[in-house]
């Protein structure tokens, strides 16, 4: 019966830290989202100061996050959308056209990890 | 290199701590669930170990799914004979009376070669003296022996005899196992007089066996050079 005790408490353990690493992989991917967002809204604002804050926020919080990410994502995923990250400031000091495209490119990498980590139909199947 | 050594050693952990908590069954009798069960486990250990890439966790993860699964699945088939039979098959009678029964052995995909073989293994060379051979849900087979070609038992020699457990080991290598003491009635003071009896101390004792009747038998410590 402690085997079974033992087991039940397991499963619980293990039904909680998925939910709590889906909060988590939501809560992150979210603000990493919303961060990009205002990398493109304030290139589009046309301010340098602003897209410099702005990127100096997304890199800060990639920074922060990764190492706990990394527990629970696979690291070929991360490592994409860091060097993406890193990207950012070098392509708009050149004045790139495509740093909008690379910040869309973050965004849906990000929005990616959290639609194969959230269960549905097509993720678990 | 070292982050694979350092997964290695926690896997090695959670795999003991986990096929521990499955229960004790040599790999011979495992049941088809939990061969399948073990097969996955050593599978799934090695990916996180071999890709660096994967987080721990997804290796930890199905692991214990799988044991608790195994353990929830076996209580239910203690409970239920149904669930028994779904989850680990039913013994089969290949053998009746002494008559092969070929369906049977058709339906189990067992061949003749595996037939002969499984006998073989259980001292049986002649068809002719099996009365009655069942494949057993692990895949073993047992083999009953036709009377005649059986060996004869106590009772049948009219031998009179008692029934009693056999000696176990009280002393290992120096060490008192208290479980084989109160198993046999007796306790460390009855031990202490006994190996005094015999010069030694406990320390110098390799082996002591003893049984509920109170015979023992002691193989002294030899020194090493």
């Amino acid at each position: 019966m402690n085997r079974i005790a033992l087991c039940i408490a397991i499963m619980l353990v293990i039904a909680a830290a998925s939910l709590g690493t889906l909060f988590l992989l939501e809560h992150s991917t979210d603000k990493v989202c919303t961060l990009v967002e205002q990398v493109i809204d304030a290139e589009k604002s046309g301010s340098p100061e602003q897209v410099e804050q702005a990127v100096t926020e997304l890199e800060d919080y990639w920074q922060l996050h990764l190492k706990r990410l990394y527990c629970l994502v696979q690291s070929s995923v991360l490592n994409d959308i860091s060097c993406a990250v890193a990207r950012l400031r070098p392509l708009y000091e050149q004045g790139a056209d495509d740093f909008i495209a690379e910040c869309c490119g973050i965004r849906r990498l990000v929005s990616q990890i959290m639609d194969t980590q959230a269960p549905s139909l097509y993720s678990v199947l | 290199m070292l982050i694979v050594f350092l997964r290695a050693v926690i896997l090695y952990a959670l795999i003991i701590f986990a096929v521990r908590l499955m229960g004790k069954r040599q790999i011979g009798e495992l049941q088809p669930a939990e061969l399948v069960v073990t097969i996955l486990m050593s599978n799934i250990a090695t990916l996180p170990i071999e890709d660096i890439s994967i987080p721990m966790i997804m290796g930890i993860v199905p692991i214990f799914t799988f044991v608790c699964l195994d353990v929830f699945m076996s209580q239910l088939s203690m409970r239920s004979r149904r669930l028994r039979n779904l989850f680990s098959g039913e013994a089969r009678i290949i053998i009746s009376d002494g008559k092969i029964d070929q369906q049977a052995m058709h339906e189990l995909r067992y061949t003749v070669d595996d037939l002969l073989e499984s006998l073989r293994g259980s001292s049986v060379f002649e068809l002719s003296e099996v009365q009655l051979a069942v494949v057993e849900t692990t895949g073993k087979i047992s083999v009953m022996k036709k009377q005649p070609q059986d060996n004869p038992t106590r009772q049948d020699l009219n031998i009179k005899s008692q029934a009693a457990d056999p000696s176990v080991t009280v002393i290992s290598d120096g060490e008192i196992s208290d479980k084989a003491l109160s198993f046999i009635g007796r306790d460390r003071k009855w031990l202490s007089s006994v190996t005094a009896a015999a010069g030694l101390s406990t320390k110098e004792v390799f082996i002591m066996t003893a049984d509920s009747s109170g015979k023992y038998e002691i193989i002294r410590k030899e020194p090493f050079n």
